[in-house]
């Protein structure tokens, strides 16, 4: 096994380890050489600190997401090592239209009246009011530039989004499906917010989007 | 050519039949000729509120199947040297019977042979709403200020720009300017806030309306009641004529003018 070429290369970086794995060997010797590897001689960083991050590049190799399952699984088993990030710079056609859609922001000008759906797996950006009985469904973030008086759903699919009106009324709310109780009085009619925090819609005043942390809920 | 206007509102009871009865008399009195049709078959209210019942002989199915010719149907009113006619919708048949193609085409053939063509819609976004907007050009929506007849309005505003009826106008019914005022009636700019639509006019709540309907004369008629002044206003309006909205301060009672003056 350690006379042929390396099948996987490690590299130290100030950011932690970085492991290329080799684009054209099959799957099988990865991942015998990713536990001969990993059994080898990287347990000599347990117990130094806290766990080493790692970065997995997996080059022009498309991986199935057993695949993916099973190496993430291995490292899993080392405490000494912490999975930060997954490079890959293959996708399925499908997955890269999925992320696409996912990552349009779909824009409509008008009011969205009683009984019309607007459906995005993106963002929403209303320009306009939303009136009762109007239904916003978002995978992203929603944005009204108006009046938000009928439901608005983000992050559908699970997703930690944000809902974000310029006069907040809105008879419905909810985002990741946690849904929330009645505008509170403070913000109803005003420019605000609402965000998902530790599994409840919280109300802002748009005023705070400038300090928003955006990392908690991209 | 005439203009085609379908008056709808989704909700029933705010007053559309009345609406397209005064409004076309209104028309007829400035001079001008008007067809009103009554689509809603089965549930006909439109020659009553005319007071023409007694003078119908056929209707607009028997048209739309054949069984009359148009000329037959139309029922011609005396009072305005037949600048008024009415095309009265069928009383013992249902809104099924009524097939959009064919009405579509006596609504063609009206057209170019009056100034106005006014279609009565019956409640509802059924197959009944569907026909009468089919044949229309633009569209008048009917409100009361009630938050049901509010969320109906704008669902149906919804579906009147689904089918290319852009900017349909406002015409909010049975407003009690005082109620209004004093917050416990949803106020005429929070309707049009709303539902973001050019607004024709407002008329008042009257009793006048409720006994000349009954007496089967269009309460336009009636100069003296301001929901007449308001159904002569809104048909100047249609016209291009450029009306102020009536002020709703001025006639008020003896009462309300001495509470005003001592200021409670």
């Amino acid at each position: 096994m350690a006379a042929t070429a390396p099948r996987i290369h490690i590299k130290g970086t100030r950011d932690g380890l970085v492991f290329y794995f080799d684009p054209t060997c099959s799957i099988d010797e990865l991942l015998s050489t990713l536990s001969y590897r990993l059994e080898e001689g990287l347990d000599r960083l347990a117990g130094r600190g806290g766990p080493t991050p790692v970065v997995l590049h997996f080059g022009s190799r498309y991986v199935p997401e057993d695949v993916l399952r099973a190496i993430l699984a291995e490292f899993e088993r080392r405490p000494s090592l912490a999975v930060r990030e997954v490079v890959r710079d293959v996708y399925l056609k499908e997955e890269v239209e999925a992320m696409l859609r996912r990552a349009r922001t779909h824009t409509e000008v008008g009011i969205i009246r009683s009984g019309e759906l607007v459906e995005s797996e993106g963002d929403i950006l209303i320009l306009g009011d939303v009136n009762p009985g109007g239904v916003v469904r978002a995978g992203g973030n929603i944005f009204v530039f108006g009046q938000l008086a009928g439901c608005a759903y983000a992050g559908v699919g699970g997703r930690h989004r944000l809902i974000v009106a310029h006069d907040m009324r809105a008879t419905h709310l909810s985002i990741a499906d946690v849904h929330a109780e009645d505008v509170p009085p403070a913000y109803y009619g005003r420019g605000a917010f609402v965000r998902l925090e530790d599994g409840a819609l919280t109300f802002h005043p748009l005023t705070a989007l400038r300090t928003l942390d955006v990392s908690s809920t991209a | 050519m005439g203009e085609v206007i379908v008056i709808t509102s989704g909700k029933g009871g705010v007053g559309k039949t009345t609406t397209v009865a005064n409004i076309g008399t209104a028309l007829a009195m400035l001079g001008k000729s008007a067809v009103l049709i009554d689509t809603d078959i089965g549930l006909r209210n439109l020659d009553l509120v005319l007071g023409l019942e007694n003078r119908i002989v056929y209707d607009l199915i028997d048209v739309a199947q054949g069984e009359a010719r148009l000329e037959q149907a139309l029922v011609r009113d005396k009072r305005f040297d037949n600048r008024l006619v009415l095309l009265p919708a069928a009383q013992v048949k249902d809104k099924s019977a009524l097939e959009t193609e064919a009405f579509v085409r006596i609504v063609d053939v009206l057209a170019p042979q009056y100034d106005f063509v006014l279609i009565d819609s019956p409640a509802g976004i059924e197959q009944g709403f569907q026909n009468a907007v089919a044949g229309a050009k633009q569209a008048i929506v009917v409100t009361t200020p009630e938050v049901s007849a509010i969320r109906d309005a704008d669902r149906v505003i919804g579906l009147l720009e689904k089918r290319g009826l852009y900017g349909p106008k406002l015409i909010i019914n049975r407003l009690r300017p005082q109620m209004a005022r004093a917050g416990e009636q949803v106020s005429i700019e929070e309707i049009v806030q709303i539902l973001g639509v050019d607004l024709l006019g407002v008329v008042p709540d009257d009793e006048a309306v409720i006994k000349m309907t009954n007496e089967g004369t269009p309460v336009v008629l009636e100069a003296k009641t301001r929901a007449a002044l308001a159904y002569r206003n809104i048909a100047r309006r249609m016209l291009g004529e450029s009306v102020p909205l009536m002020n709703f301060e001025e006639h008020t009672g003896l009462f309300s003018r001495m509470r005003r003056l001592f200021g409670w």
